[in-house]
This record gives C-alpha cells, structure tokens and sequence, in this order.
C-alpha cells in the first residue's frame, strides 16, 4: 500500500503508544471539563468578589483573610473531623467484624442473605434513607423512642438536642454504608491465600494470633483503601446533614460542604464559598498524602 | 410620538438579544414597546421559555394553560422549564440566575415572594406598568386579584412586575371531632393566644408513644411568622431594611412558642415533625398551615378538619405568600409572552387551582362555588384574611435571612441557648446582613 505522506510515519511503539492515548483520552476529556476546569474555575473566583449577574471584581486574599476569622467555618470544621473520625472507624472496624463473620463456612443461600440485607441500604440514596430516620428519630412520635420507652429509656431528643445531633447523623451514616466496607473487605478476606492459614495452623497458632499477625497484614491494602475512600466521602458529608437536621441546631451538625452551600446559595457569596471550597480541597489532598505516606509503614503488599 | 411595530419588523429584529435592545432598534424606549398593547396575530411564529416551578399536579394545570395559548398560537413552542417545589429559593434563584447571566432563553419566570425582591433588585425583569394601561386584558389580570396580592409582589417604588398567580396563607387546622370530644367549642374568630393555650391543653393527652400533641407547630420560617404579626412584631422592620429581633415583643413571642414544647408539652419536639401527617393521624388536635395539606387531607379522605383564624395576641392578623408570572428582560417575544400570561394567570386556571387545592387561587371570584367552599366548612376564612394581613418579610437577601433566622430558632428550640440569647446573637447578624444588602442596593 502506498504511503500516504500526509500524515508522520510511526515506528510500531509509537503507534503503540497513540492508540493507548486514544483510548484514555475520553477519560481525560471528562476529567478535564468536569473536574480540572471547574477547580481552576473556582481557584479564580476564590479571589473575587462574585457576581453571577453583574460585576464581579478581584479583591486579593480578602476572602481568604475572612476565613482566618470565620468562628461559624470553624464550628463547621470541627463538626466535620468529629463527623470523619468517628463514622470512617465505625463503617470501617463494624464493616470489618461484619465480613469476618460472613467469611466462615456458611449456606451459600444464609450468606448471600446476609450479605444483600447488609448492602442494600448502600443502594438507597441518602436523602431517602435521611428522610425516614428522620421520622424514626422524631423525640415524641419516633419509633426509636418508643421502643426505648417500652425498655424504660427516656426519649433521646436526637435531633433537637445539639449533644445528640451529631451522634444521630453518624449511626444513620454508618447504618448506610457500613455494607459497602462489609463487602469490600469480604473480597479482600476471599483473596488471602489459603495457604498462609494452613501453614499458621500447622505451626499451632490460635484464632487471634491468625487473625491479627496473617488476616490483618493481608487485608491491610484492603483497609488502607477504605479509609482513604470514606475519609475523602466523610470530608464532604452533605446529603445526610441537610435532610436530616440542616446543619441544626444552631451550627452542631453543620459540615463544611454545608457552610459553603450555604454561602453560596443563601448568602449568594460565591467568592467566599469558593475560598472556603479551597481550603478543604486542600484539606482533604494533604490528609490523602499523609495517608498514602504512613502506610508505606503499615500496609502489607503480598508480592 | 407613537409608532406602531408591524409583525415584519417584529420578526426582522427578533434576534435581538434583548427586549431592550429590540426597542432600541425601533429607537423606541422599552416603556413605548411594552405599552403597544396589540395582541400578536395569529400565525405569529416563535418559542417561549418559562421558568417555572411547583407541585405535580400544578405542572399539568400549566401545561393545560400553554394548551390554551396554543389553541391561540399554534405556531409558537413553548418549553416549560419545571422545578418540583423548590428546595430552598436560593437555589432556584440562583438557577434562574445563572440561566440568565449563561444567554440560555428565558421569557417568563415564575417566583414566589421570597424571591421577588431579589429578581427585581437583580434588574432581570420587565416593568409591566405601561404593558398594564395599553392593554385591558392586562389590567383586568391586576384589577381581578386583591390589592394584597398584587402590592406584595411591587417593586420598592410600587413597580410592577409580577402578575399574581396563587398564594397561601397560614390559618389554624382543627379537628373539630377531636374537639367535640373534648368538650370545647371551636375556636372563636377573636380568640387569643391564651384561649389557645387553654385549648391546646385540654386537647393534649397520653403519655409516651400515646401522647396527643394539641398542637403541632409549623416549624418553619413562614408558619412560625403568625407568632410574630399576632404580637404586632416581626423579624425584620416595616420597611424589610433593618433587624427587628432585638423587639421585646419578639422576645416575648418566641418565648410562648417556645414554651408550647419545653413548659407545657402541648407540642412535640419540632426536629423531625411533619405537622401534616401527626394531624392526619390524630397524634395532633391542632396544627397551622394554608390550603396546600387539602390536597393531600382529600387524597386520604381526611375529612375531619375545619380552619380557624390565628390566635391574637395584640391584633389578629395572620401571614401571606403569594407567587407571580414576571417577564424577562432577555425575552425577544414581548407580546407573545404578554398573552401568554394572560393563559397562565387566567380564572381557568385559578378554577383549576381550586380543584388541586395546593395554594389559593389569585381571584376571590374563583372561590364562590361549591367546590371550594364545601371543604373545609369554613373555607370563607382563607379570603376573608386578607382582609387584614401581612406579607411574609421577603427583602433581596430573603435567603440569608431566612437561613440567620431559622438558625437560631433551632438552638432556640433545642435548648442550646436561652432564647435571650439567641435572640441577641441573631440579631446581630442579621444586622450585619442587612447592612451588607443596602450597601449592595445603593452601588
């Protein structure tokens, strides 16, 4: 066939190359215009003084000297870490119990049972899922309450309590997700060799020392990739909050995402919304790097 | 000097980008344009956008007013860009907004009160005030629905904007069999805040998962703002320019609502209630709302309910939401837009409103039949309100306001402060919230 001329001639690893690009290039197209743009977009209005109508105009680090004075934004920080510690170690240690308990020799039919009654709620969108336990922590006419009323238990003012508020959106958050922990860390159980039990059995060691010297070294990529995911995931709570309690009462359950909506939204603050958008992007990429640093102490790949 | 646009020209310049700059091609001002007052033929070709919201079942009372305008002029499609019931009006506006400032079309937009100031302040609107004196179907819209109605819906210089096209207001929701059983006649036109308080405590019995609540407060800023104008009070100033919670009487009425739950339990908590269903399933003798629970009392035949006049404190007076069709100023179709709204804002489609039973419809005369006044018995009540009420404080920042507002209510109600306090700490706010707003009016 006659070579064309019009277009360079490629050597095969070149071609090789090309047509891998071509293949990954949607992928970057998409996270280009959907991901990379609008955090530049953001980076640049962060600076603003933001108008959607009308004139905007630039005013330097003002809004980033706002947030160094921002009580409200510190309030919304700190309920959010609270948030993150507490519903990213009960997803992740009850999702861990959950698939231990599911890996033993089981029914096919009682373990996939199980296993659907535990993810389904995974399936549900938050503000569903948020609307009923809603009902179900309603302090005068909840189910919960009821049921521990018959159990000689005072009403809980879950959500019209500021001590109690933030509990409440953490046991509906680790009732909804756990099952994703569950399942991901079941796979992870499934992937162990079974020749490391057999030779940790032969040299006589107990339930627990298998569980915790061959089980959890294992399942440490495991783990590391689930705490990295709900804590990115807890960062950004929003859908469970503002259904739930709207970030009541007062400011006890307001994350930040919801502070920043609201400045947003409600205040019409684009510039500021986007400052505040900043520094928990920030946040969240330094805490994602620490993450990924430490566990080159504790994560074990089997290679 | 006038000068009659004739449908060649209209159609030569209806790329323009604006109405505005469509009457500057005439070298016409906008005010000579919207007051032609000539109903387009009609073979007029076109497309309309609105930018609407509501219930479902207010999505197909639109769609049968676009059928009408259809039957009319055939040649114009219409895209109704339609918002199930907004979640928050920040958000709409903020859609709505960016819809604008994008050059996406929008010739007709629909917003409540809270959004209105907003919408005008924003100078994305037509002032329909000449449209109005050229046109008697236009006027006849303005002249059929009560002055309340429409003047809540003005611009601050008493421009209009909006064409009304429902409302709401908030009443109380008895159960008069609840009361019978009880022993109490129904509440009196004139009864006060304290009668109330009798009442709701007589009806309030049980213990525990048992209890029945006498009254279920409508826990959100609009049903809480009776309280308010019942004590001659409010959030905001008269003028909606300036905080009003350091008003001793605001002091004095979110005390009472907030000892309706912590002192003397005759309401439940109020996170988490939906004052509808508790009323609907007997947990609640009393509740406050408008008419928008009908529709849902008669889709679970929920009979067992009458309305009565907000308790008074100082003057008996209630609150009022209203909602109304605006025109763009990025509309490049005026008067096709104009006898559009003569669809949407039509007693048709205030009869059908009637049926929905959502929000009220904008004309009384839309009222006086059967099927309005046979439910609830004492239906007359809605209309007979407005005889003295207040709109719902709506200024530019309604969101914002909203949002201070509701916020320390929560911890009001929550216990976290006293109400001393969150009073004071509110109004701080909002002062500061307020002051921001009139420096961005006045630059």
């Amino acid at each position: 066939m006659p070579k064309s001329g019009l277009l360079p001639e490629l050597t095969p690893k070149r071609r090789e190359a090309m047509i891998g690009y071509l293949f990954i290039l949607p992928t970057y197209i998409g996270f280009a215009v959907f991901i990379l743009w609008p955090i530049i977009e953001a980076t640049r209005i962060s600076f603003m003084e933001f108008s959607i109508i009308g004139k905007s105009e630039y005013i330097g680090l003002e809004n980033y000297a706002k947030i160094l004075t921002d009580m409200r934004l510190r309030t919304s920080y700190l309920n959010t870490i609270v948030f993150t510690v507490f519903a990213v170690s009960f997803n992740a240690g009850i999702g861990l119990i959950l698939a231990v308990l599911l890996n033993r020799r089981l029914p096919f039919l009682i373990r996939n049972l199980y296993r659907s009654i535990f993810f389904f709620p995974v399936l549900i969108a938050h503000t569903y899922i948020a609307v009923i336990w809603r009902f179900l922590y309603q302090q005068d006419t909840g189910v919960i309450n009821y049921y521990l009323g018959l159990l000689g238990i005072d009403a809980i003012p879950w959500l019209s309590s500021a001590a109690w508020a933030m509990p409440a959106i953490i046991i509906m958050d680790v009732w909804k997700n756990t099952g994703f922990a569950m399942l991901v860390f079941l796979a992870g159980l499934q992937s162990i060799p079974a020749t490391y039990y057999e030779a940790a059995q032969l040299d006589g060691a107990n339930e627990r020392q298998i569980f915790f010297k061959i089980t959890i070294p294992m399942l440490s990529p495991t783990i590391f990739f689930i705490l990295v995911i709900f804590m990115i995931g807890a960062l950004q709570v929003f859908d469970s909050i503002i259904v739930l309690t709207a970030g009541g009462p007062g400011d006890a359950t307001r994350s930040v995402v919801l502070y920043i909506y609201e400045q947003a939204f409600q205040k019409f603050d684009m510039g500021y919304a986007s400052a505040v958008s900043m520094t928990l992007f920030a946040i969240i990429l330094i805490l994602t790097s620490l993450q990924f640093y430490i566990s080159q102490r504790w994560v074990y790949y089997d290679e | 000097m006038s000068k009659n646009i004739s449908r060649r020209q209209f159609l030569k310049y209806s790329g323009m980008s604006s109405a505005a700059a469509l009457a500057a091609a005439y070298g016409l001002p906008l005010s000579t344009v919207l007051a032609q007052g000539n109903p387009p033929p009609s073979d007029t070709a076109g497309q309309l956008t609105i930018f609407n919201f509501g219930g479902e079942q207010q999505q197909g009372m639109y769609a049968n007013a676009i059928e009408r305008f259809n039957a009319r002029y055939p040649n114009v499609v219409i895209e109704d860009l339609y918002t199930p019931f907004p979640e928050g009006w920040g958000q709409y506006i903020t859609q709505l907004k960016l819809r604008v400032a994008s050059g996406l079309p929008v010739d007709i937009v629909a917003l409540a009160i809270e959004g209105a100031q907003e919408s005008i302040a924003q100078d994305i609107l037509l002032p329909m005030d000449d449209a109005i004196a050229a046109d008697a179907d236009l006027q006849a819209l303005v002249d059929e629905v009560e002055p309340a109605l429409h003047n809540a819906l003005k611009g601050p210089d008493g421009t209009t904007y909006y064409f009304t096209r429902e409302w709401n207001n908030m009443i109380i929701h008895y159960n008069p069999v609840m009361f019978e059983e009880a022993g109490l006649d129904i509440p009196a036109p004139d009864w006060t805040w304290d009668d109330f308080l009798e009442t709701a405590l007589t009806l309030t019995t049980g213990e525990g998962g048992d209890k029945v609540f006498g009254f279920a407060i409508p826990y959100f800023n609009f049903g809480l703002t009776p309280w308010w104008h019942t004590n001659g009070t409010s959030v905001l100033t008269e003028d909606w320019t300036d905080s009003n919670l350091d008003d001793p009487k605001m002091l004095e009425s979110v005390k009472f609502v907030h000892s309706l739950v912590h002192e003397h339990g005759v309401s439940p908590s109020v996170e988490g209630t939906d004052m509808t269903e508790l009323f609907m399933s007997g947990r609640s003798a009393m509740s406050g709302a408008g008419r928008w629970p009908f529709a849902s009392y008669v889709s679970a035949d929920f009979r067992t309910v009458d309305i009565a006049s907000w308790p008074s404190k100082e003057t008996a007076t209630t609150v009022f939401g209203s909602g109304g069709w605006a025109i763009s100023k990025s509309t490049e179709n005026i008067p096709l837009a104009i006898e559009l709204i003569k669809d949407l804002a039509s007693i048709e489609t205030d009869m059908e409103a009637v049926a929905i039973g959502t929000s009220l419809p904008a004309r009384r005369s839309a009222t006086e039949n059967d099927l309005f006044n046979s439910f609830p018995e004492h239906a007359s009540l809605f209309f007979d309100s407005l005889n003295d009420i207040k709109p719902v404080p709506s200024p530019a920042n309604f969101a914002e306001v909203e949002s201070i507002f509701m916020r320390h209510m929560g911890a009001i109600m929550a216990n976290s402060v006293t109400p001393e306090q969150g009073l004071e700490m509110a109004h701080a706010e909002l002062t500061v919230a307020m002051d921001e707003l009139k420096e961005r009016m006045s630059s």
